[in-house]
Parts: structure tokens; sequence; C-alpha cells
């Protein structure tokens, strides 16, 4: 099992996160966290990929607690820009090459020139979309294990939201798992093998999308409206 | 993984130093220049003003080679550790002993140049780049010939004072990143509450320590030394402890 979750809470003072999730995610997976805004999926990301800690219960990847083994193998994107500013866009590739093994220099910057993305441009003085594009594609050109992706087609217009998924779903290996959270379910949905439905911090739904579909006889989209309905 | 944290580090920061110390290089040579023109053209009003101009100037920048220094240091560690860089630096293979010793030591690299920088522009404005170095070089040959203890211990003093300072820095940040909101309120809140605990610890341990006897300078220095760098040691660890096992990046 690639994720295990046993009984994995987090509160923030009074307020409560995530209560008591337990879920195992296998490998060679691309699951949809979903949910909407407030729910816990960030959460349980950035509890995954080690920046959070959990108030209760036990999160491993690959066997292990969360922790330097992990982030080994975890290419984590967060919904905010975490580069550097002062960096160029080669000063990042540089960056990534130095710290994770698993990272492909000659993948990054064939991705950057489809885009054209100049790899001198410093970062500071892209836009925002740009930014967002050079962060996937410097997660996406590691050959990691677990690739985590919170809200990575929020930002972006809908063109580039196929792009960007389009790159997730070529450069990931059969063997990794995907994890992307994001409440435009519409757009991803058929790239999706599985689903995680989170509630006020509880899990709703783990399924697969075949499963849905024959069982309730919607698309996850139509269900995750059902669900969620105000 | 070390190496290539600290190299990151000075990478970040390189250019805002380089532009404070090229300007006060720049400031002090002017300084110099005016200081000898003037003093062959006496009475020449306008060269007396821009030597006061320049003087003021230079003792500016002197003093915010050393002010900004510190600030840039501290604004680096909580950007790179707290803030939204935070979220890649967290998520990189390296230990967090690892974070914050090339924080620690990359910090270290920034004021020891900022003084050596420091003593070339007092040079210079005097038209003696390397006078400062030697007249320090002579005060302290001297200072070791007569006093060997006393010249340890503030050698000791100096050498550390930014591990003290930094260390208690990190400790307060790190007490911030506790709070689920106002991290940087928190950690201003711990720095002073932490200084004045400090203030009240070394009171009584001057009025009720009587295994030494601290009439002698030289026993209380000691005692200073190593309580400050017991505390400093503490806090170092602490911080780590609690950036590891209680990171709280919101």
């Amino acid at each position: 099992m690639l994720i295990e979750c046993k009984n994995l809470s987090k509160s923030f003072g009074s307020k409560i996160a995530l209560n008591d999730v337990s879920l195992n995610v296998e490998s060679g997976k691309i699951v949809g966290l979903l949910g909407p805004n407030g729910s816990g999926k960030t959460t349980l990301i950035k509890i995954l990929s080690g920046i959070l800690t959990a108030s209760g219960g036990e999160a491993l990847i690959s066997g292990k607690p969360v922790g330097i083994e992990t982030k080994k193998i975890v290419s984590y994107l967060p919904e905010r820009t975490y580069l550097n500013d002062w960096m160029s866009v080669k000063q990042a590739v540089s960056f990534f090459s130095d710290f994770y093994s698993d990272f492909s220099s000659e993948t990054a910057y064939g991705m950057l020139e489809r885009l054209n993305i100049d790899p001198a441009e410093r970062l500071k003085t892209m836009s925002k979309g740009t930014r967002e594009k050079v962060q996937l594609i410097l997660v996406m050109s590691r050959n990691a294990e677990l690739y985590l992706l919170d809200e990575p087609i929020g930002g972006v217009d809908p063109a580039a939201r196929d792009y960007i998924l389009k790159t997730i779903i070529s450069n990931y290996s059969e063997n990794a798992s995907v994890i992307i959270s994001t409440h435009l379910i519409s757009d991803i949905e058929h790239v999706l093998d599985d689903v995680i439905f989170i509630k006020y911090g509880s899990l709703m739904l783990h399924s697969t999308v075949d499963e849905i579909r024959e069982q309730h006889g919607k698309s996850v989209d139509a269900l995750f409206r059902e669900v969620f309905a105000c | 993984m070390l190496g290539k944290l600290i190299k990151y580090d000075l990478m970040a920061d390189w250019k805002k130093y380089s532009a404070l110390y090229a300007a006060t290089l720049l400031v002090s040579i002017m300084l110099a220049v005016t200081i000898e023109i003037s003093e062959k053209m006496t009475n020449n009003r306008f060269l007396e003003l821009m030597e006061i101009v320049f003087a003021s100037v230079f003792m500016v920048l002197i003093s915010a080679i050393l002010i900004l220094t510190i600030a840039f240091t501290v604004m680096r560690f909580y950007n790179n550790v707290m803030k939204d860089e935070g979220y890649l630096t967290h998520t990189l293979p390296v230990h967090t002993w690892q974070i914050m010793l090339s924080k620690l030591i990359s910090s270290y690299i920034w004021f020891l140049s900022a003084v050596i920088v420091g003593c070339i522009c007092i040079g210079l404005s005097a038209g003696k780049p390397l006078e400062v170095f030697r007249v320090i070089i002579d005060g302290l040959n001297n200072m070791m010939d007569s006093d060997r203890q006393s010249f340890a211990i503030l050698a000791a003093m100096v050498i550390l004072s930014p591990f003290f300072l930094l260390s208690h820095i990190y400790f307060c940040f790190a007490l911030g990143n506790l709070s689920s909101s106002r991290k940087m309120g928190t950690s201003v809140l711990a720095f002073f509450g932490i200084n004045i605990a400090e203030n009240i610890l070394s009171a009584f341990a001057i009025e009720y320590i009587t295994l030494v006897d601290l009439q002698k300078a030289e026993n209380i220095m000691y005692l200073t030394l190593a309580a400050s760098f017991l505390f400093a040691v503490g806090y170092f660890f602490a911080a780590e402890r609690i950036f590891a096992k209680k990171l709280n990046l919101e």
C-alpha cells in the first residue's frame, strides 16, 4: 500500500480540520481528493507532505512515517507559489536537481520549451499563472512514487488546464500514484481512477470512478453536487 | 546536503549585500577624496559641506551594514522557513537540523563579511584601507599579552554573539510557529518575554550564587559566557525539535 492513514486527525485550536480519517491508496492510481472549500483536503495533503503535523493518528507512505525518507519519494505541489522569487527558471531547475535524486532536468527543459518559457527569465518577473506552470513542471519532472497536487488547475485558464492535465498523465510513471485535490471536478473527472470525498474533515466516500458510475448511475461531478448540496 | 543549503542561502541574498557593500565602499572613497582635496584647498565652503554630507552618509551606511545584516538574516529565516518558501524548504529530503544549521552558517558568513567590509570602508575613508586591521591586530596582541584569560573570554563572546542572538530568534520563531494565527506577533512577544525572563534569572543568579566569587570581574564574565552558551544551545535544539515535530505551515 502506498498511503495508509490510520485515524488521522488535525485540529487548529477548537476547529477540527481532519476528523479520524482512515484510508488506503494503492500504487498506480490517479485519485481525486474532492470536497468543498474548507473540507480538509489541503490539510490531508499537507500532513502527507510533512509540512503539517497531525494532532492524532498515523500517516504512512510506502510503510514509512512521514519524514526525510518519504520526502525523497513524494513530489508535492502546494496551492501557493513556493519557489524563491530571486531565482531564474534555470536556477530553480538546478535547485530541484541538487536536492532530488529522482529529478530529470531534461524532462523539465523539454516541458519548459513546449510552453515557451525562457529558462533565463526570473520568477519574480513572471505572471502568477506562468510561475504556477513552472512549479508544476518542476514537480512533475521528478520520477516520484507519489505526487500530491493541491489545486493544480485552480489558478490557470481553461486552455492551460488541458495542458496541465496532459502533463500530469504523461509524466507520472505507472507505479506511481497521483493525488489531485480540486473542486473543479468536471475538468479532471476523465483522468481519475479513484475519488475520495471529504466533508467537514471526515471521509464521506472512497470509491473507484467506475463503481460510482455503476452503483449511482451518475458522473462523479453529479454525485459530488448531490453529496455536497448546500 | 548541508553545503547545498548554504549555497542557496548565500545565493538568495548576495545581491542585497553586494549593493549595500558597494554603496558603502563608494561613499567611503568619496569621503576620503573630499577630505584629501579639502586639506589642500582650505576655506572652500562647498568642499566642507560635501565632507559633512559624505561623513553623515558614511556613518549611516556603516551602521546599516550591521543592522541590515541582522535584519536580512532574520528575514531570510522567517521567509524561508515559516512563510510560503517554507513549503519547499520543509519538503526537501533534508533534516531539520541541516536547515537550521545552514541558516546559522550562512548568517555567520554574512556577519564576517560585514565586519571585513566595515573595517575596509573605515580604513578607506581615512585614506588607509588596511590601517584598521593593523590597529585591531595590534590591540588584540596587546590585550593577549596583558591578560590572556580576559582576552579568551572576550574573543569567545565576540565570536559566539551571533549564535547567541540567532538561536534566541530561531527559538522565538519556533514558538510563533505553534500559534495557529499571528505567528509573527507570537514570535515578537516570545522574544521580549524570554529576554525579560533571562534578565530576572541573571539578577537572581548574581544575588544568590555563592559557589563562585562574583566580586571578581573575570568570574562574572565566565559565568555570563557559560550561561549564554548553554541558553543558546538549548534554544537551538528546542527550536529544531519544535520545527521537526510540530511544524505548522498553515
